[in-house]
């Protein structure tokens, strides 16, 4: 009932607009992030899939164009596609419209470990060699001071082959990359492969309108409209259904979802 | 759905705007969480240790023994969501635009007195801004004031007013949709070393526009862990003080003898 009187709301606000936004195309820059983001893939990804079906709903059109992250990150007036903490160090944002998640998780392949693994504080991670991929680590001198050790590789498979071999003890990946990579190489011993639940493991893929967008107030009411639409429908549940294993969204997404829609709107609030 | 699965494994790796961003806070469960505003090179993942002010607090946290992790955000409307929307343990920067009565429920430490001046963009203003500490003075200019700063005494002093976040301030004051800007010193250094290189010698502070601004430290009262940790945080940093290591990390940074003098004097005066 409240989800609905907040639709209404969304679309009469936006409906003062609209006769005069003039807006024929929202152009939206990502860079190649499969399975999230890809122009090789149908429907440009799942999130690709995700902001067509949104455009569609909020009867926007919008396009996705891809280019190299460096570029994304160095040009501060365009509209970008992904985490706004890549993206926010250099550019401020209008609007931002967080319209899915990824989560990251630990890894490790229980054959190589007399033990099981846990991570109940930093501590348990001292002295294990943690496979990440190239370019992730972010508080590196934080890691150094507690003697985290991390191997970096180029490739999904060579993070999961490493971890196998026992050359690494732990992966940190996104789930949703590291199940389809475990099901793949090596799917017979899928269940050797143990996850450990990550803090904070949520990140929010989102769309970010640039500061000097005309009338991205209204842009922005139309996605928000958008996926409200796809989500009461189930259009939202049947596209990310596709690329979940047995086809389950992880817990609280629309929890999380919602808590960052709050944080990035919070500026609005003050 | 196969299709899909080759196409990821077959693409090169490469930084990626949607993953995984490996952070303290990710692998930390059991350390509790401050949440910053990023100002580099006071706190910033931009900085080695994440700037000194980040250092700073981190040093003396160890002293207490209370295990932290300190998490840099964008923006100060973030900082305060979590504060107000999900009790935050602490929060850490500058300008954060606490109210007076969000400041009853918080025990507030200042790590650090950062000078700070106004500066300007030489080539957009034909005639030098004078302030001589008069705020009148800059009469009819546009102020870049930072998100949570309190600009009730440009308004007063007939200046407009622009806010944004402080690499976007310096941006604007070089595209001339501001005029002037307040930054901490060091902050303007690092900015344009880092950031306008190429237009370094461009940027120009105004005479006699120094004042000092303090990076606090703030516990919230409404976290169960909030009043004791503040104290046993005030005692880690005397003894951080005591035993010089506030004044070597500060040396790293500072090179100025009697600026190290005068933040130890300000902060132990605040201690008491």
């Amino acid at each position: 009932m409240l989800k609905s009187f907040i639709l209404l709301l969304l679309i009469l606000h936006s409906s003062l607009y609209s006769e005069n936004a003039g807006v024929n195309e929202v152009v939206l820059e990502a860079n190649e992030a499969p399975p999230f983001w890809s122009k090789e893939m149908p429907y440009n990804g799942i999130a690709g899939e995700l902001v067509h079906a949104i455009s569609e709903a909020g009867d926007i059109n919008s396009r996705i164009i891809f280019k190299p992250l460096s570029r994304l990150i160095d040009d501060d007036e365009n509209n970008d596609l992904g985490n706004p903490a890549f993206f926010m160090i250099n550019q401020d944002f209008s609007e931002i419209i967080p319209i899915a998640l990824y989560h990251v998780s630990l890894y490790y392949y229980a054959p190589n470990h007399k033990k099981r693994l846990e991570l109940k504080s930093i501590d348990d991670l001292k002295g294990l060699k943690i496979g990440t991929l190239k370019g992730t680590l972010i508080d590196v001198h934080y890691f150094e001071q507690n003697a985290i050790m991390f191997k970096e590789s180029y490739s999904h498979e060579s993070l999961f082959k490493k971890l196998k071999l026992g050359r690494i003890d732990m992966v940190i990946e996104i789930e949703l990359v590291a199940e389809q990579t475990i099901k793949k190489f090596f799917e017979k011993e899928a269940s050797n492969f143990v996850k450990i639940n990550l803090s904070n493991a949520a990140s929010p893929i989102a769309i970010m309108l640039a500061e000097e967008l005309n009338n991205s107030e209204w842009i922005a009411n139309r996605y928000r409209i958008g996926l409200e639409k796809i989500i009461q429908d189930g259009t939202y549940q049947n596209i990310m259904k596709k690329y979940y294993i047995d086809e389950r969204l992880p817990q609280n997404w629309f929890d999380d979802l919602k808590h960052f829609e709050e944080l990035y709107q919070s500026e609005k609030v003050q | 759905m196969k299709f899909f699965i080759l196409v990821m494994l077959l693409l090169n790796m490469q930084l990626m705007a949607t993953g995984p961003r490996i952070t303290q806070n990710l692998i930390s469960p059991d350390k509790k969480e401050i949440f910053a505003l990023d100002i580099p090179p006071f706190i910033s993942t931009e900085v080695k240790y994440d700037g000194f002010v980040s250092e700073l607090v981190n040093a003396a946290f160890e002293q207490a023994g209370i295990e932290v992790v300190i998490t840099t955000l964008p923006l100060q409307s973030m900082v305060k969501y979590y504060l107000n929307q999900e009790d935050a343990f602490a929060i850490l920067g500058r300008h954060l635009g606490v109210s007076d009565k969000e400041k009853k429920s918080l025990i507030a430490i200042p790590i650090y007195m950062a000078k700070e001046s106004y500066f300007y963009y030489k080539p957009l203003q034909k005639n030098t801004p004078v302030y001589k500490n008069k705020l009148s003075n800059l009469k009819g200019l546009t102020y870049g004031a930072s998100k949570g700063e309190d600009i009730k005494a440009y308004k007063k002093a007939g200046i407009k007013v622009k806010k944004a976040r402080t690499l976007s301030l310096f941006k604007k004051l070089q595209s001339g949709k501001i005029d002037f800007i307040s930054v901490p010193t060091l902050s303007a250094e690092w900015f344009i070393n880092n950031k306008f290189a190429q237009h370094k010698k461009e940027f120009a502070s105004m005479a006699e526009s120094s004042k000092s601004v303090d990076i606090l430290l703030y516990f919230n009262l409404n976290h169960k862990a909030g009043k004791k940790s503040a104290e046993g945080f005030k005692k880690g940093l005397r003894s951080i003080i005591k035993n010089g290591t506030y004044a070597k990390i500060l040396n790293k940074y500072v090179q100025d003898s009697n600026s190290v003098k005068l933040q130890l004097k300000h902060i132990n005066k605040a201690l008491k």
